[in-house]
């Protein structure tokens, strides 16, 4: 068998438990991710897709259960030392980057999260060149802008760095919440094309939740439906490839129309 | 009307290295840090102190600064350890603070007439030129040392923390790291600024902290309206001249028969000003964009 790079077992979140607001946004959750896989995760609003990540990025903390990566549980790790082996692209580009910093000066961060840190200079000028032969690729004319703010660029190059710096100190899980949720139908696409292209070039493990079920089927070599805090549904490989969105789109109306 | 000028040159400098350290907390950092208050009269309480115990005054400047730190890493403690809010950890360090200067001096107040201090060098008729001079390559060095600081590594960490502190987070930034130092970093320059008054003053008193916070501002305030850019270098500039435009302000307003009593006034309405200023200038784009609290 396998082995299972990331797993999630018996994974329980209460919300307000013991009230009468009691919500159960996760209920006893268990399944597991090879090294390199990518998992796309689709659900409607309070299916548990967000609390899932929450809870693997450590801002949650579960009622029950544990997650374990690389043989490690890393539930009760604080968050920034989670943020080592941990990357993670939101919907807003601007909770994935800082925006009165340069893109160079960004970059540079990242560069540092897994070494001590010094009093040394904090972009070295041989950095520059790596920066730039890293964004060259992307088309979008950003290795000519490193001294610019981030905030001067738009949502769609935002992002793209944002993912960028998300791969560039190879993680172990990558996680993406609808990270392209917030562009137009154009970028979105050249955006998941991009994405992908990363996660194969790093064959880095990528958990991407999204709403858009064309993207879904499209991406990733497996499909995990949310359903109520449950795993409603999931397909993998010649399945997957196979499945019609509007099998997928009539799973949903059947699982939400009772 | 020179002796205006030197007057406010040398309060400008002297007060300097303190603007230089609330822009790291209330600009750089984000936060609000209300320590000041109390960390100024610590520094300028610990300098006096040492001067007695016959310590020179230039070393009894370090012993200024390392009383500030200290007054900052109870802030800095309060807030990131035991996670008190950013203005209340301020003010209780403040009530604490009060209490150590006055047992340090063991009384209101301590005179240095006659004890020396960097007064002694400049011995009477005091030369002007020279106390501006030495007072301008302090604040010089303090400036050069916030440029270079706050590009390195540590000072990228810190700027990220102050500008979001989720994002930082996620940058496996520990932000209570990067807070401390940056709090504790700043109240030593404060402490400073407390040292270097009372070596010139020839006293350290209890009350002079009094208001502190605001003052500091409002120079720090006058020095960003100069000139508005993204350099961190321009910045620290301007608000050392920031802090001799307000000494010069006040000076101004004194010669023109306002009383002692009445500066804490002015100095809010400046604050107050420079507030409303700045909140027009983000509709206004003829000034260019501002980057350090967006």
């Amino acid at each position: 068998m396998e082995k299972k790079y990331l797993t999630i077992k018996n994974l329980t979140k209460i919300y307000n438990p013991d009230t009468p607001d009691e919500i159960v946004a996760l209920d006893d959750i268990t399944f597991s991710v090879s090294e390199g896989e990518f998992v796309t995760i689709v659900g409607s609003n309070a299916a548990g897709k967000s609390t899932l990540f929450g809870l693997i990025t450590g801002s949650l903390l579960p009622t029950a259960g544990e997650v374990i990566l690389d043989n490690k549980s890393i539930c009760y790790l604080p968050e920034h030392k989670k943020a080592k082996i941990i990357s993670c692209v939101r919907q807003n580009p601007d909770t994935s980057i800082i925006g009165s910093m340069t893109i160079a000066e960004n970059l540079a961060m990242v560069k540092l999260k897994n070494k001590r840190v010094s009093l040394r200079k904090g972009v070295k000028s041989e950095w520059k060149q790596v920066f730039a032969t890293m964004l060259k690729p992307l088309n979008l004319g950003l290795e000519k802008r490193l001294d610019e703010k981030m905030n001067n660029l738009s949502g769609g190059q935002k992002q793209t760095v944002a993912l960028l710096m998300a791969t560039l100190t190879q993680p172990k899980l990558l996680l993406l919440d609808e990270h392209t949720a917030s562009l137009d139908p154009k970028v979105s696409r050249s955006m998941l094309k991009i994405t992908d292209k990363i996660v194969h070039q790093n064959k880095v493990t990528t958990l991407m939740i999204t709403h858009n079920i064309r993207h879904a089927i499209e991406y990733g070599s497996r499909l995990i439906l949310f359903n109520h805090g449950k795993i409603g549904f999931e397909v993998s490989g010649m399945a997957k490839k196979s499945l019609k969105t509007h099998e997928l789109e009539a799973y949903f109306k059947s699982a939400y129309d009772v | 009307m020179i002796d205006i000028f030197n007057t406010s040159i040398e309060l400008g400098l002297l007060y300097a290295p303190a603007v230089l350290g609330v822009f790291l907390t209330f600009r750089i950092l984000n936060f609000p840090d209300l320590t000041v208050d109390g960390s100024f009269v610590s520094g300028a309480a610990a300098s006096a102190i040492a001067i007695r115990y016959g310590i020179p005054g230039i070393p009894a400047l370090g012993i200024g600064f390392i009383a500030g730190l200290l007054g900052g890493c109870l802030t800095a403690f309060l807030h990131t350890r035991l996670k008190i809010g950013k203005i209340l950890s301020g003010i209780l360090s403040v009530s604490m603070l009060y209490t150590i200067n006055l047992r340090l001096m063991r009384g209101p107040n301590v005179s240095l007439l006659n004890e020396g201090g960097i007064i002694g060098f400049f011995s009477a008729p005091m030369n002007h030129l020279l106390v501006i001079i030495f007072l301008l390559l302090i604040v010089i060095l303090t400036k050069l040392f916030i440029d270079w600081f706050l590009q390195t590594e540590f000072g990228l960490f810190l700027r990220a923390t102050g500008d979001n502190e989720s994002t930082a987070k996620s940058f496996s930034i520990n932000t209570n790291v990067t807070k401390f130092i940056a709090i504790s970093l700043s109240n030593g320059l404060v402490g400073l600024s407390g040292a270097l008054i009372a070596q010139f003053q020839g006293f350290a008193d209890i009350n002079m902290g009094v208001g502190s916070v605001v003052l500091i501002l409002a120079a720090l305030m006058l020095g960003e309206t100069i000139i508005y850019n993204n350099k961190v270098s321009t910045t620290t500039l301007t608000i050392i001249v920031g802090s001799i435009l307000y000494q010069l302000i006040i000076n101004i307003a004194l010669r023109l028969g306002l009383g002692g009593s009445d500066l804490k006034f002015i100095t809010a309405v400046i604050v107050i000003t420079a507030l409303v200023m700045g909140n027009n200038k983000k509709k206004i784009s003829f000034y260019g964009k501002k980057i350090f609290n967006n």
